[in-house]
């Protein structure tokens, strides 16, 4: 019985939801989103695929070939707390979604 | 006698995680119950013992998804404790307020959950919305809304600045109203006292003889708070009450649990304002004895344990976990049996089970349970 | 012919009212529903679903309720004023008969299958039919004593006896399945009472039992209280009696079976006959 005044007033009201995709949103800073990598500042030293806690980083410092498994990432932001260079960055972006399983390579 | 067994199944429309409770019925009064949990065993305690510490904070804070950080706190305090390292003050107060909100966050899903087994999805609604303002206060702090990951062994992973902390805290003043507004709402509504009061009563004697913990043990008089005992993280500084109710059903849980929602607003707000400029982090040297460690904390749902045991090598031999529902659950017999079938959903609801953090591994061969020792399963080492 | 579009134009109505009860409850909570045509949407969507023959079940026994009862409830609009296909003396014997027909339908569903859901929600529909249906049935025979007919229903009688008004609005929502007296088709304790096993066709016929009752209790409650002269005038009565269900349905929790057994009985029981001692003495 308490919520009948609440409950008149509230057709009055904007409803509460946020209509995204349809509305773009602003994410705040230092949000972790999508994965992002710098191949001018890279030195293939290998650091971030052995602190990564679920191996989704991939480096082969011969063939400079790079990559990047979204499936398995659990964003910790580990890899760009440990690059010696700051090539790695988390950006204010969602990532999107997909159909199949892909492992993002950089060349 | 019983005519009816109904299975209150692993998978229904009440239940959030699955448990599985065996319902004698006789008409529509229980005269008998049965249950089992163990279908969300994932096995992290072994897959902890693979990792290194630094990595294997991370896989704790991954137990649960709604008390992650109290789970990644715990973790972190014990390896703390096994390398006899202090964390600097500023690392403390800012532990201390993702602590206290992820315990707001808690309780507040807890009582949307709570009115939708009553039908009365108006609430589950109207908690829903305030519980917004809570994530994105955390999504500020953190980057993240649910699962954190802001703990490392000698402090915090991130730093918080001024302008972070004045937006917090505006979004804290706003929560304020609407909490009490929810409070006014709940306690003085007839419907809501009619489905509650006087059910799932549980004694002072109940509680100590089941060893529960708790916000079920403080509803029934017993003021037992690890936040106050043990005295962790920066809750001695800023100064702390603990609620207690003397009824004991599910009505009394329900007070106790809103009154500590408004506690944690006051907490935050203080920690916030009283963070003074200063150092995030330890150097930390990782050199790890030969010896073992326990540490508990106040998760949202109760006492919370983790017993760490380290052979020199950088990675953990053997971690145990033991959550708060593992020993709320023992008590389904007793707030169950000689009510209907209608106070099922809502006497559960109100031990607020967090069942993806229970698992159990019993082994039952020709009919008995065998309790199988830790050196058969660890078969290779 | 007049009555295949009466068919129509009532189920097509009911679709509507339900959507209306979905999308003005959603905005009561603060957040957007879903669109009003949704439950047609849904309709369509179940009727190309696979129909499941559950073992051990009188299955053709379910597939001729579903239709029975559609038909039951549609018979029942054959009687408004205005529509006035049938019209003689005794029809308000005829709306007893077909208003608890229709849940004796739901009830002879939950008998059918071999599953304890169903099982209880037909127990709990049989104690909560006892306890609505002799409060109507003191109500429709007041009315049939006092006018002989429907179609006699003075204008305005709310005027006179408010009471009852208040009555028959906490009655139909023990009929309709309404918060606060959704207790048979409590899913958070009985998983979907007597529609667990249904899928398909049966459960979009079982679906349209259930709003063509909200459509012909709201319609009921406007010609008893209203009789409004034209056509336009019956509409917006009806939305008004419709957004009283909506605030209860959005404001109250649910009872317990013998807590609304008690209020059922213990309060409206007094309210009514206070109004018709007013007429007899």
């Amino acid at each position: 019985m308490r919520f009948l005044p609440t409950a008149i007033k509230n057709i009055f009201k904007k409803p509460f939801t946020y209509k995204y995709p349809y509305k773009p949103i602003i994410l705040p800073q230092g949000f972790r989103g999508d994965f992002s990598w710098d191949r001018n500042k890279c030195i293939f030293c290998e650091v971030c695929e052995r602190v990564c806690p679920a191996e989704a980083i991939n480096v082969e410092k011969e063939k400079k070939n790079y990559e990047w498994d979204s499936g398995k990432c659990i964003f910790c932001a580990q890899c760009e707390e440990n690059c010696p260079t700051k090539a790695i960055h988390f950006i204010e972006k969602m990532t999107q979604v997909d159909t199949e399983r892909k492992i993002r390579k950089y060349q | 006698m019983h005519d009816l067994m109904i299975p209150f199944g692993p998978a229904h429309p009440a239940l959030p995680e699955p448990v599985y409770l065996k319902l004698f019925l006789e008409g529509e009064e229980i005269q008998d119950v049965d249950f089992s949990v163990g279908y969300n065993h994932k096995g992290i305690e072994k897959s902890l013992e693979e990792m290194d510490y630094i990595k294997s904070i991370f896989m704790a804070g991954r137990v649960c998804g709604i008390c992650s950080s109290a789970h990644s706190t715990c973790y972190t305090q014990t390896v703390e404790k096994l390398l006899n390292i202090e964390i600097p003050n500023r690392a403390r107060l800012i532990r201390t307020s993702i602590f206290e909100l992820e315990r707001l966050h808690s309780h507040l899903l807890w009582l949307g959950m709570f009115g939708h087994e009553m039908g009365f999805d108006t609430l589950f609604m109207l908690s829903f919305r305030e519980r917004e303002y809570v994530l994105d206060s955390l999504e500020l702090i953190t980057g993240k809304r649910v699962v954190h990951d802001i703990n490392t062994i000698g402090g915090v992973r991130r730093d918080v600045s001024q302008e972070t902390m004045s937006k917090v805290l505006k979004n804290l003043d706003i929560l304020k109203d609407k909490v009490e507004h929810l409070q006014n709402l709940v306690e003085k509504d007839p419907i809501i006292k009619k489905r509650t009061v006087g059910i799932g009563k549980l004694d002072k004697k109940d509680v100590e003889r089941l060893c529960l913990v708790g916000p079920v043990a403080r509803a029934s008089g017993i003021p037992y708070d690890i936040r106050k005992t043990d005295r962790y993280l920066a809750y001695d500084d800023l100064g702390f009450k603990i609620v207690v109710e003397n009824d004991g059903d599910n009505f009394a849980r329900t007070l106790v649990r809103i009154k500590e929602m408004l506690e944690s607003i006051r907490l935050v707000k203080l920690a916030i304002k009283s963070i003074k400029p200063g150092i995030i982090k330890n150097k930390v040297v990782m050199n790890f004895p030969v010896d073992e460690a326990i540490s508990r904390v106040e998760a949202p749902r109760g006492e919370l344990i983790y017993y760490v045991k380290s052979n020199g090598s950088n990675k953990p031999a053997r971690v145990k976990i033991r959550t708060p529902t593992y020993a709320n659950i023992l008590c389904l017999n007793k707030i169950l049996v000689g009510h209907t079938l209608a106070d099922v959903p809502v006497s559960l609801e109100s031990l607020d089970p967090c069942l993806c953090c229970t698992d159990r591994l019993t082994v039952v061969r020709n009919g008995k349970e065998e309790i199988i020792k830790l050196e058969d399963l660890h078969g290779h080492h | 012919m007049v009555i295949i579009e009466v068919f129509f134009i009532s189920i097509f109505l009911s679709f509507i009212y339900e959507g209306i009860i979905r999308k003005v409850a959603a905005r009561m909570q603060n957040r957007i529903g879903p669109p009003i045509w949704q439950p047609i949407l849904d309709f369509i969507k179940l009727l190309s679903k696979e129909r499941f023959e559950v073992q051990n079940s009188n299955f053709s026994l379910v597939s001729f309720l579903s239709i029975i009862s559609v038909i039951g409830l549609i018979t029942i609009v054959f009687m408004f004023p205005f529509v006035g296909i049938l019209n003689f003396n005794w029809d308000f014997i005829l709306l007893i008969y077909l208003l608890v027909f229709s849940t004796a339908c739901f009830i002879l569903v939950g008998f059918s299958f071999p599953s304890p859901y169903p099982l209880i929600g037909s127990t709990r529909e049989i104690i909560l039919l006892l306890a609505y249906d002799f409060p109507l049935m003191i109500i429709i025979l007041f009315f049939g004593i006092n006018y002989q007919s429907i179609q006699f229903i003075p204008n305005n009688l709310i005027l006179s006896f408010p009471l009852l008004f208040v009555s028959f609005l906490f009655i139909t929502q023990a009929k309709v399945g309404l918060p606060p007296f959704n207790i048979s088709e409590a899913d958070q304790e009985i998983a979907a009472s007597f529609l667990t096993e249904c899928s398909g066709f049966e459960l979009a016929m079982f679906n349209l039992a259930k709003s063509l009752k909200i459509f012909v209790m709201v319609s009921l409650t406007t010609i008893f209280f209203f009789n409004p002269p034209n056509i336009p005038m019956f509409f917006l009565t009806s939305l008004f009696v419709l957004f009283i269900g909506i605030l209860l349905r959005v404001i109250l929790a649910r009872f317990r079976i013998d807590q609304g057994f008690k209020f059922l009985w213990i309060f409206l029981l007094p309210l009514i006959f206070i109004d018709i001692i007013k007429v007899i003495i």
